[in-house]
Parts: C-alpha cells; sequence; structure tokens
C-alpha cells in the first residue's frame, strides 16, 4: 500500500492527524476522569459502603431532613426571585443603549468573580447585629444573619447573574423586528412583551433558571458565612455535608453529598435536554430557510 | 386612503437620511420607493408607518387629511411588512395573523369566531388555508412572506408599507410573488408604497415610482416617465444603463460623439458643454450600405445573442466604446457577427448640465 493508501479515505483533508486527534481526546479523557468521574463515583461508592439501608437512615435523620428542606426553600425562594430581577435587568440592559450601561453590565458578573466568602461577609457587615442595618432591624424583629432571610439573600446575590446574563445576551442578539411587527398590528407595550418577547427568550430564560438552580442548591461559601450553623435549623444539606463529615461520620455525609450529586445529575440532565431541544429548532429552521430558495408549486401560487 | 406628506427631515446623529422629503400618494395607488441604499428610502417608509419620528421641524403626515405625524405606530394603523417577515416564531400561521385582531381592546375586539372567520378568509386570500396550524419555520420564505401580508392586512390598514417585501427571496419566486402582489392590489386596491432597490421590481409593480437620492426625492412619476425622462442626470443614470457622452450644445443642437442632432424637446436649452445620455436600446443599427445620413461607422466587438435581446458592444471609428441592443428579431434580419462593420445613429438621446 502507498503511504496515501494508509490514511482512511473518510478523514477530512483539513482535519488534523489522527495521532493528534487521539492524543488530545486521550488527555481529555485521563483528565476528566481523574477531577470528575472518579470523584463522583466515590462520592457514591463511600455513601453506600454501608448499604443501603444505612444510605437511608442517614437521609432520613431529622437534622439532615431539615437541610434538605432549608435548601429547597432557599432555593425556592432565591430562583424566583432572579428570575424577576433577571428580566428587568436583562430588559433595561439587553434593549436599551445609555451612558454606564457597560458598567452595569460588568456589574452583573460581579457575583461571579467576587468570593463568595467576601459576599457572605459583606451581608453579616450589612445586617449583623452590629452591621450598618442590624440594630433597626433586630428593633423591629427581623433577624437576618443566622436566619433563613440571610440565607435567601445571600444566594440571592451569588446566584443572580445567571438569569440576567442568559437573558441579556439573547435579548440584545435578537432582532426587534418582531416586537415593531407586534405594535405596528396595535399591540400594547405591554401586551408584545408578554405575547412576543417573553415566548422568544423562553428557552433562554429556562436555561438560566436551571443554572441559577443548580448554583443556588450547591452554594455553601457565603452560606456558611451567613448561616452560622444552628443545627436543624440554618445548615442547608451543602453545610450539613461539612458537619457531619467533620464528625466523622463518612456515611452519613456522603449520603448527604450523594442527594447534592443527584441534583447535579438531574440539573445537568436538563441542560442536556434543552441544549438539544435547541439544536433541533435551530437545525429545523435554517432546513426550511433552504427550502425558501425551492420555487413554489402550482398549488401554492394559483 | 390618500397619504401626503411634507418636508420631512430624519437626521440620525450627523447623518441626514431624509431631507426636506414631500410625498403625495393617491388612494388605491401602488407606489415605489426606489433608490440606491443610503438612500433614505426606509427611513421614509419607516417615518410614514411611525416607526420612526421625523425631526420636529418636519411638516404633516397627512392620512386622507388627519393629520398623524404624532400618532404613534399602534395609532397610526397602518400595515408594515419587514424584510426579513418579522414574523412571530413561536406561533402558528393562524396566530400570527390573528394577532391583530386578538391584540385590539377588550371594546373593539372581535368575538372568537369572527376573528376565526376574518383569518380563514385572509388565509385563503394569501392561499395558505391549509397551513393555518404550521409554525413559520416551516414554511419556505414566499410562505413567510404571503404569511407577513396576510398578518398585515388582517388590521385592515389604511396603507399597507412594505419593507423590500421580496428582498430576501431568490429569483423565481420573487417573480411570482410581485405578480401576485399586483393582482392582490387589483383586487382589494389598498393604498400601498413598497421600497425596493431593484428597478425591474419598482417598473413592473408599481403605478408610481418615487426615486430618492440622498434623502430627497429626484423624481416622482409612472414608470415609463421615469425611464424615458429622467428629470435628472441621477435618474437616468440610476435607471438602466446607459452610454454616457461629453457633448457640447449650441442654439440648435447638440454635438456628442461624431454624432450633431437636435436638442431634445423637452432640454433646456443655451450654449455650453452638456452630458449626453444615449441608451443601449436608443441606437439604431444598420448594415453599412443602407446606412442613413447622420449614420456613422463602427465595429462589433462582441455579440452577446443570448437572453431576450442581443447585445452588442461596439467600436466607433475612433476607438470609443458603445453599448447596444437590438431584438433578437432584428438581429435576424441583419445576421450580425463579431467583426463585422455597421452603421449606428442614435434614435433618442438625453442632455444633462
Amino acid at each position: 500500500m502507498s503511504a496515501q493508501g494508509s490514511q482512511r479515505p473518510s478523514q477530512s483533508p483539513i482535519a488534523e492527524p489522527a495521532w493528534v486527534r487521539r492524543l488530545l481526546v486521550g488527555l481529555t479523557l485521563v483528565f476528566l476522569s481523574l477531577v470528575v468521574f472518579v470523584p463522583l463515583a466515590a462520592v457514591f461508592a463511600e455513601a453506600f459502603r454501608k448499604g443501603p439501608g444505612a444510605w437511608w437512615r442517614a437521609i432520613s435523620d431529622g437534622e439532615t431532613l431539615s437541610a434538605v428542606r432549608l435548601t429547597l426553600f432557599v432555593t425556592a425562594s432565591a430562583v424566583p426571585l432572579n428570575v424577576a430581577f433577571g428580566l428587568v435587568a436583562a430588559w433595561a440592559l439587553g434593549k436599551f443603549r445609555f451612558r454606564g450601561r457597560g458598567l452595569l453590565v460588568a456589574l452583573v458578573d460581579l457575583p461571579l468573580s467576587i468570593s463568595p466568602v467576601v459576599a457572605g461577609l459583606v451581608f453579616v457587615l450589612l445586617f449583623g447585629a452590629r452591621g450598618w442595618f442590624g440594630p433597626a432591624l433586630r428593633e423591629h424583629g427581623i433577624q437576618v444573619i443566622f436566619a433563613t432571610p440571610g440565607l435567601v439573600i445571600a444566594t440571592v446575590f451569588v446566584t443572580f447573574p445567571y438569569v440576567a446574563r442568559e437573558l441579556i445576551s439573547h435579548l440584545e442578539e435578537q432582532r426587534t423586528d418582531a416586537e415593531q411587527a407586534a405594535l405596528s398590528l396595535g399591540a400594547t407595550g405591554w401586551t408584545t412583551f408578554w405575547r412576543v418577547t417573553l415566548p422568544s427568550c423562553k428557552w433562554a430564560l429556562l436555561y438560566g433558571v436551571i443554572l441559577c438552580n443548580a448554583r443556588a442548591m450547591g452554594e455553601f461559601g457565603a452560606v456558611s458565612v451567613v448561616s452560622g450553623h444552628v443545627r436543624g435549623e440554618t445548615n442547608t444539606l451543602p453545610l450539613q455535608v461539612e458537619i457531619l463529615y467533620n464528625e466523622y461520620d463518612f456515611v452519613a455525609a456522603f449520603a448527604a453529598a450523594s442527594l447534592l450529586a443527584l441534583l447535579a445529575l438531574v440539573t445537568l440532565l436538563a441542560k442536556t435536554l434543552l441544549e438539544a431541544h435547541e439544536a433541533r429548532t435551530a437545525a429545523r429552521g435554517s432546513g426550511s430557510s433552504g427550502g425558501a430558495g425551492r420555487s413554489p408549486t402550482a398549488k401554492e401560487l394559483r | 386612503m390618500s397619504v401626503h406628506a411634507e418636508r420631512l427631515t430624519k437626521t440620525f446623529g450627523a447623518t441626514r437620511a431624509l431631507d426636506s422629503v414631500s410625498i403625495e400618494v393617491e388612494s388605491g395607488s401602488l407606489v415605489a420607493l426606489l433608490g440606491p441604499s443610503g438612500s433614505g428610502k426606509t427611513t421614509l417608509l419607516r417615518v410614514l408607518a411611525g416607526l420612526e419620528f421625523a425631526d420636529p421641524a418636519s411638516g404633516p403626515i397627512l392620512f386622507d387629511g388627519e393629520d398623524v405625524a404624532r400618532l404613534s405606530v399602534r395609532e397610526r394603523r397602518v400595515g408594515f411588512v419587514f424584510q426579513h417577515y418579522a414574523l412571530f416564531k413561536h406561533l402558528s400561521v393562524f396566530e400570527n395573523v390573528a394577532f391583530g385582531l386578538r391584540a385590539r381592546p377588550r371594546r373593539t375586539r372581535p368575538p372568537r369566531a369572527e376573528i376565526r372567520r376574518r383569518v380563514g378568509e385572509l388565509l385563503e386570500r394569501v392561499q395558505l388555508q391549509d397551513l393555518g396550524e404550521r409554525l413559520p419555520s416551516q414554511l419556505s420564505g414566499g410562505q413567510r412572506q404571503r404569511v407577513a401580508l396576510a398578518r398585515a392586512l388582517a388590521i385592515e390598514p389604511r396603507v399597507l408599507l412594505l419593507d423590500e417585501p421580496f428582498g430576501a427571496l431568490d429569483a423565481q419566486v420573487r417573480t411570482e410573488l410581485r405578480r401576485w402582489l399586483v393582482r392582490l392590489h387589483e383586487d382589494l386596491h389598498f393604498t400601498s408604497l413598497f421600497v425596493t432597490h431593484d428597478q425591474a421590481e419598482a417598473m413592473e409593480v408599481a403605478d408610481r415610482v418615487a426615486i430618492l437620492e440622498q434623502g430627497r426625492v429626484a423624481q416622482v412619476g409612472t414608470p415609463e416617465e421615469i425611464y424615458y425622462a429622467p428629470a435628472t442626470e441621477f435618474v437616468a443614470s440610476f435607471l438602466g444603463e446607459a452610454n454616457r457622452f461629453q457633448g457640447a450644445m449650441d442654439a440648435t443642437h447638440v454635438a456628442f460623439g461624431p454624432w450633431r442632432m437636435p436638442i431634445p424637446e423637452d432640454a433646456p436649452r443655451g450654449a455650453g458643454p452638456v452630458r449626453v445620455y444615449l441608451r443601449p436600446q436608443d441606437v439604431e443599427v444598420e448594415r453599412p450600405e443602407a446606412s442613413s445620413p447622420a449614420s456613422t461607422p463602427a465595429r462589433i466587438v462582441r455579440l452577446h445573442a443570448a437572453g431576450p435581446a442581443v447585445r452588442l458592444e461596439l467600436a466607433l471609428s475612433d476607438g470609443t466604446p458603445l453599448w447596444v441592443e437590438i431584438s433578437q428579431r432584428r438581429q435576424a434580419a441583419l445576421a450580425l457577427r463579431e467583426g463585422a462593420r455597421v452603421g449606428v445613429h442614435p434614435r433618442a438621446w438625453r442632455t444633462y448640465r
């Protein structure tokens, strides 16, 4: 066989050589295994080390259950708040051009770049017993820090960018023709928003919600600072994992961690399904715009 | 409904997109706004629609005598068809067309059955009655454009405005659709303005054509007037092709190239240099021996016989190139070939200072 014949004919002439591809894929696999697959498997292996019975006892423990409930409550509060804030912010930043807009867009990203611990400390400084607003709040009998409101505020702060960012980039690139069409058809701005703008960005919104949700459930740093670790009261699931681990109750710690990992996997599945759906819609859209090129049948034009 | 707008000016930053444009559209007519890109034609359409407000010093925009210049796009009740359709992607064809009716305030909103009936009628009108349940992404470009048209017509607009309505379609669909639009207009008699940069489209579809140049109206007229009697040099050079000569005018004649011809009747007189436009169709080609007195000899450099007309690239005796178009029938009679000698003389010409 000639040297040329040793190359598979199906290989693209502009692709990298086979050994480069194999090396890159191999390196990626090794890395992912070490950093993701093995740890994930270890969580479940450890959680079930003493059998499913022990796992079940661990997660049905009163304190762990209350941590699950608290995590769900905080998430269920933070995500809708961030959807509302995200919509408003995205509308303002995606649709309008004004002085200082760039700065605001950068500020939306701030929670992503700031350490969550710092964020937590900021809220302690603001709302803590000796903080700026702490005494005033206490006079009205409101406790923020070391209580559920603090957990919600910290989570809102940390997870704010996810919905807003998704929507901003979507509203920026989305042509406003459809909205102008709605207005020209006599729709009010309100009707246009609910019937045209929002439906057009519903997938971006859902995507943002999924990411926001995942982050809200798993948040540790900021929540850890404002929680105060009151057992059965202000411990979210990630905090509970840490406490159990520090008490050398490994099975219980990993059982709780396996719950978090399961939540993460569900989120990943939802995200993947959503992306597949979007890819399908995009393919259908481009497929039929190719159809625009075909000449109409006699029936269509008659 | 008639449209009458006066002294519309629109500036975007330092750019003057419209420069004191006035336009009058008779009720029931189909007017093309034609011009090169950046001439302000789309801006004019959007100002008439209310999608942009003209500068404050502008004159009124009268719809049947009522000034709508300060009304928003919602209140003007215009049908607007966007170049890229701007359909609501998440709504079915039926819901797209029904949108304008459903969006009305409750007092004036027709009952459900009435909406269903009217949308059905419109879909039939645009020959999409079987596709009401489809999503826009499942339609071809031509079908989408017709949905956009039906959607705009659903609100019974006072005037229908179309922005490059066929610009995104390929040639064959475009031709079919514009003939269809002409028939639809003949049936329904709506007043309509459409923007195009395609002169063939403007000439074929419109009753009247307005040529825009750098934010001003250069000429308004029937397609024939615009084509055969271009008012300005810009219009002459923008529409179709022309051979351009530097000429000299005296009291009675204009001399250009090898010819000395009478001054066109409608041309301003007065001695001096002029530019002369000679359309390829306005040149008579003869066998050299049959030449008339005005004829001048020329040689055929190239001959393109494919197409509805035969195009000749000639060289006059001093080497000046001259583009000429003759009918296939004339070519059959003359049997011209590349390299052959012919006699040519102008039948019609226009002069500009």
